[in-house]
């Protein structure tokens, strides 16, 4: 194990004993223990000692044992009622969880049948031979296919896609970088679309839903669908600018045949149906986790998908995303979110510096750190916030949800910031110097956007 | 995650293995390269590649050597279990076909290069059987997309769902 | 004798036979005599003293003869009705020349010897009726000798005929002899070929690698000068000392480069690589130089490969150049006369570079001094150097040393090559030297088995003699001794 990481391990296990031994004023048990937990998974997911989901389960584990009815520590006479542990297990499967479960399904089946590379192949014709436009093409496709499947699964693709591209380009076209640097900035912005689109985006949601605001699959639409078109644009204009191509003409060549086989067709009816369900929820008022069953179902009964199919599927994302919205569940509840909002005196801040605050550090953090972890950490505070009255009522706290989750899917400045960024990189197309000030640009105006959003736009509409 | 892939050349003329070594010394950053120019000498250092317990991606043997000749050490090789997915190569100005046709059939042979070769070719086909190797043997392929084949290691993440959402 | 019958019975013998016949019916000694005999029965056995003679009345009986050194009797003749079995014997008096066996149910005359001779002196008319049939059957004889006789003759033209086929054959064997003799030549020089083709092909792939790169770091340099960097001392020196550079070993390489990780331990693996090889004061020189980066070494240490290619694409080229000069003279590709005076022992240098690649790694022990020069059929000469020196390689297979003499007195050159194989089999050391005589099995390319033959030939069409025997201490021994002419 690296330095680095026996550091963090150490810190957090530091973290872990340091609220058991020291007390800190106005915080009940419950709350140190939550402190505890809050801290080790905090330095364990930082540091990334132990695998991400990892923590996760240790996050789960140490509830259940320290904060469970059925736990160790005895909770009689206290404020905090204990859940039951149940509670705390049935993250792994919650509604936001299975959500997402079918969504990965849609999605390995796509990837399995080359649907995706069909949609990609389909939906660039239009686009024509000049570059500018390819590259828009590109963005356009990444973005809408990323709000559906993981957005590392589309850049992976999307980079079979352009590896020829840039391969007929000359070797000092600055295009190369651009065409490079576009795809992972797409996938990125077009994960926000869709709740499904990037994980970040579920745990905030789970957390709204904890607090008894759902939140429907085509409301999240509504919100984050124009921020992710009009930041596509904006970075597609950002990327010509810093890079732009030499060569005006490219030549693209798509091999993939659309599959005809009986599976085939039958995941492209069940992709298709799911996502208009999913879309229209408002209409039928069928909610998207039970949708979301839909595919599961049709697709293994079938055998579309088989056992080895099934294994395949990212169970680790799952498992990062039920610890933190578990560990949102005990800062809630143990009131450690409240006693930590509550060392600041936030109405000295004005609502929109509020937003602002929280908008630029989960940008920052998620620089850095797994925009899920970013998210994980922060949403607590954040709906402590709201319910703690500086901003107003669920709209305010919807606000926050939205600005924490869009804030953390636009870190796009150094490879570690996302898995897309890294694989961009890993091409040797571009280094790190590249994506530095496109990240930069596109990450502190989306910002910008959304705030403007939050006063302007989300207001009228949740 | 730090098991090391080894490129191995086996060629007893000293400026020839120069010339080799120097024409594939791009891959070196991922795979390091160890020369020999015996094929006793060869087993010595697959031996202590093996002992800690790194692999061995690829082999460029000649086949014109002192004591036991190239495609002798590569038949050994492949009965031996450890370098049996080892990618085997010859590059010679003689073996005939006798020897070649051994060679294909109890060694596995990917690919013959007669001397003199073209850099480009032979580029080429140490990034592709590096690339098979790799992708046989490695679970985190993405570090290595920019030295091998990267539309084919791009594949195997997008099939392999490896690399995921974090 | 007595021919009371007349010519005419002469010819008969049936006729005679039956007067014979009635004779005795007459006489009443038919009973006495006269037989009745199946198939199969033996009258007479060859090598017999006749006891009996025969008279053959009615059926068959066949003659047998023995061949000489058998024990298979051979039909010789039939006789029908009208036959004296017997004949030769009786009137010769020797014993048997034949065994007579009947043939078909017969009736037969069988008189004892001695009987005959009082029936002969009771019975005139007996007498002479078997005078005419003795003669008669003797005429029989004669005939059939007749017919032998120009069945003969014409065997014996044809057997002529034979022979002088056969001498057509054998020239046509001559002709084929020495198309394969040009074969063989061809077979060797198609060796010999490949072994050049390969011995060339890689100081041609040292060569044109070095080249590329060559220009490569001579682009970069340029570059670098253009940007202002000169050219300074250390530089320099390496320069020099990569033209001088020898290659040390991979396994020395590999130690060098352990020791060398720990000194510079930011250097990439090319980098030690190349550190590994230079040898003398300028590794210290850069050892006590501190470099601000991996580039400004990499600047100095290409100078030091700069060197290395202009070494390697000299000394490579010098290589192919010795062996095409070598190629060319062991064939005399480039001569019109066969015979010249030459010096055997170029001949012996140039077998010898050019079957490099089967001998570089057995021990060679050369000692040739100055020898007169001969006239002589170079390239036929190197025929037999190959074919010696290839069958010594076959030989030793994989480890083993080469010796070659050559001595001389006034009269003759003594050239022996000497192997430290097994040997050659004291029972063949003499077949060795024949046509069609191998120990080498079905492969094409070696074994035609008429080398050695053929080697022989040369030599002798040289005036001189050429042996095979072994060394007292294991091996084979070729040596071949030219007349001085």
């Amino acid at each position: 194990m690296s330095k680095v990481k026996q550091a963090g391990l150490l810190l957090g296990i530091i973290g872990f004993i340091l609220p058991l031994v020291v007390t800190f004023p106005g915080l009940s048990l419950a709350g140190h223990i939550a402190m505890s937990i809050f801290l080790m998974a905090g330095v364990f997911w930082m540091f990334e000692s132990i695998p991400i989901y990892s923590t996760s389960i240790l996050v789960i584990l140490s509830q259940v044992l320290l904060l469970s009815r059925e736990g160790f520590i005895d909770y009689s006479g206290l404020a905090y009622s204990p859940l039951p542990y149940s509670d705390f297990i049935a993250t792994l499967a919650s509604p936001i969880i299975i959500l997402f479960l079918g969504g990965f399904v849609l999605a390995d089946a796509s990837v399995k049948y080359d649907f995706d590379k069909n949609m990609t192949r389909v939906l660039l014709r239009p686009f024509g031979k000049r570059t500018i436009f390819i590259i828009l093409g590109l963005m356009l496709v990444t973005a809408m296919l990323s709000a559906f499947m993981s957005n590392t699964a589309t850049t992976a693709m999307m980079i079979t896609v352009i590896l020829p591209i840039i391969a007929k380009m000359e070797p000092g076209d600055p295009a190369r970088i651009g065409v490079a640097l576009s795809i992972p900035f797409a996938a990125n912005i077009g994960g926000i679309a869709t709740p499904i689109g990037t994980p970040p985006n579920a745990v905030v949601i789970a957390a709204l839903n904890q607090q008894g605001l759902d939140v429907a699959f085509s409301s999240w639409i509504f919100y984050a669908a124009p921020l992710a078109i009009v930041m596509l644009f904006f970075a597609w204009r950002v990327l010509l600018w810093l890079y732009p191509p030499a060569t005006k003409n490219v030549a693209l060549t798509l091999d993939s045949k659309l599959k005809k086989s009986p599976s085939a067709y039958i995941l492209y009816a069940t992709f298709a149906v799911t996502v208009i369900l999913w879309v229209t929820e408002n209409l039928h008022g069928i909610k998207s986790s039970m949708v979301a069953l839909l595919p599961i179902a049709v697709l293994t009964l079938t055998s579309v998908l088989d056992k080895n199919d099934i294994r395949k599927l990212p169970w680790e994302v799952l498992w990062l995303m039920a610890g933190g919205i578990a560990l949102g569940i005990s800062m809630e509840e143990t009131g450690l979110a409240e006693w930590m909002v509550g060392a600041i005196s936030w109405d000295k801040f004005g609502y929109l510096m509020l937003l602002g605050v929280f908008g630029a550090v989960a940008l920052t953090m998620s620089n850095f750190l797994s925009n899920t972890v970013t998210a994980a950490l922060l949403i607590p505070l954040a709906i402590s916030i709201a319910t703690s009255g500086v901003i107003e009522g669920p709209e305010g706290m919807m606000l926050i949800g939205l600005v924490v989750a869009l804030g953390c899917s636009f870190a796009m400045v150094l490879p570690i910031s996302t898995p897309p960024n890294a694989i961009a990189v890993s091409t040797g197309m571009l280094e790190t110097k590249h994506m530095i000030p496109a990240g930069l640009i596109v990450g502190i105006t989306g910002l910008i956007i959304i705030l403007l959003l939050s006063v302007f736009y989300w207001p009228l509409i949740i | 995650m730090s098991k090391k892939i080894y490129i191995l050349v086996v060629e007893d003329e000293p400026e020839v293995l120069d010339a080799i070594v120097r024409d594939i010394s791009d891959f070196e950053d991922f795979f390091p390269i160890e020369m020999a120019d015996t094929a006793e000498e060869a087993r010595e250092i697959v031996q202590d590649i093996l002992e800690k317990d790194d692999g061995i991606g690829l082999i460029l043997c000649d086949h014109v050597l002192p004591g036991d000749n190239g495609v002798e050490l590569l038949v050994e090789l492949q009965h031996k279990e450890e370098t049996n997915s080892t990618r085997k190569v010859l590059i010679t100005g003689q073996a005939g076909l006798q020897e070649t046709v051994r060679a294909v059939n109890e060694a596995d042979l990917k690919h013959y290069i007669a001397k003199p070769w073209n850099k480009d070719e032979l580029v080429d086909i140490v990034k592709e059987l590096l690339t098979d190797y790799v992708l046989d043997h490695v679970d985190d392929v993405l570090p290595y997309m920019k030295v091998l084949d990267g539309a084919r290691i791009a594949e195997a993440i997008r099939k392999g769902r490896t690399v995921t959402d974090k | 004798m007595d021919f009371r019958i007349g010519k005419e019975s002469v010819q008969d013998r049936e006729k005679v036979t039956s007067l014979i016949h009635t004779l005795f019916e007459k006489s009443g000694q038919s009973d006495e005599f006269l037989r009745k005999y199946d198939q199969g029965t033996v009258l007479l056995k060859e090598g017999d003293e006749l006891k009996d003679i025969f008279i053959l009345l009615d059926g068959g009986v066949e003659l047998y003869k023995k061949k000489p050194n058998s024990d298979i009797d051979y039909p010789i003749i039939k006789l029908e009705a009208g036959s004296f079995v017997g004949i030769i014997a009786f009137t010769s008096g020797e014993p048997s020349l034949t065994t007579a066996v009947v043939t078909e149910p017969s009736t037969v005359l069988k008189i004892p010897d001695s009987e005959v001779r009082n029936l002969f002196k009771k019975n005139k008319k007996f007498r002479s009726y078997m005078d005419e049939l003795i003669l008669a059957n003797l005429l029989e004889r004669f005939r059939s000798t007749i017919i032998l006789q120009m069945k003969l003759d014409s065997a014996n033209n044809k057997l002529r005929e034979e022979r002088n086929e056969l001498k057509i054959a054998l020239r046509d064997l001559k002709e084929a002899q020495e198309h394969l003799i040009y074969q063989e030549k061809m077979a060797t020089l198609g060796q010999l070929v490949a072994g050049f083709a390969h011995e060339v092909n890689n100081p041609t792939a040292s060569l044109l690698r070095s080249t590329e790169t060559l220009q490569t770091r001579i682009s970069e340099m340029m570059h670098r000068i253009e940007e202002g960097d000169r050219i300074n001392a250390l530089a320099e020196k390496l320069f020099q000392a990569g033209k001088k550079a020898d290659y040390p070993d991979t396994s020395t390489i590999r130690k060098k480069s352990k020791e060398l990780k720990k000194e510079f331990s930011d250097a990439g693996p090319a980098q030690i690589r190349l550190l590994a090889q230079i040898q003398g004061p300028v590794l210290d020189e850069i050892k006590n130089t501190s470099f601000s980066d991996s580039d400004e070494l990499d600047f100095y240490l290409g100078y030091f490969d700069l060197g290395k290619m202009f070494k390697n694409i000299e000394s490579a080229g010098n290589r192919i150049a010795g062996l095409v000069k070598s190629l060319k003279s062991y064939s005399r590709s480039d001569t019109d006369r066969e015979w010249e005076e030459v010096d055997i022992r170029e001949g012996i240098h140039d077998t010898l570079q050019l079957t490099s690649n089967r001998i570089k790694y057995y021990d060679i022990d050369i000692d040739l001094p100055e020898v007169p020069l001969i006239s002589a059929n170079p390239a036929a000469l190197n025929q037999v150097w190959t074919n010696i020196v290839l069958n010594a390689a076959d030989a030793m297979g994989k480890k083993g040393a080469l010796t070659i003499r050559c001595t001389h007195n006034d009269e003759t050159i003594t050239v022996t090559i000497s192997d430290t194989g097994p040997g050659i089999d004291e029972e063949i050391l003499e077949r060795i030297f024949e046509s069609n005589f191998s120990t080498k099995k079905s492969d094409i390319k070696f074994g035609l088995g008429i080398g050695l033959s053929i080697s022989r030939d040369i030599v002798h069409k040289h005036g001189g003699e050429i042996t095979a025997s072994n060394a007292p201490n294991g091996g084979a021994v070729f040596t071949v001794t030219l007349p001085v002419r």
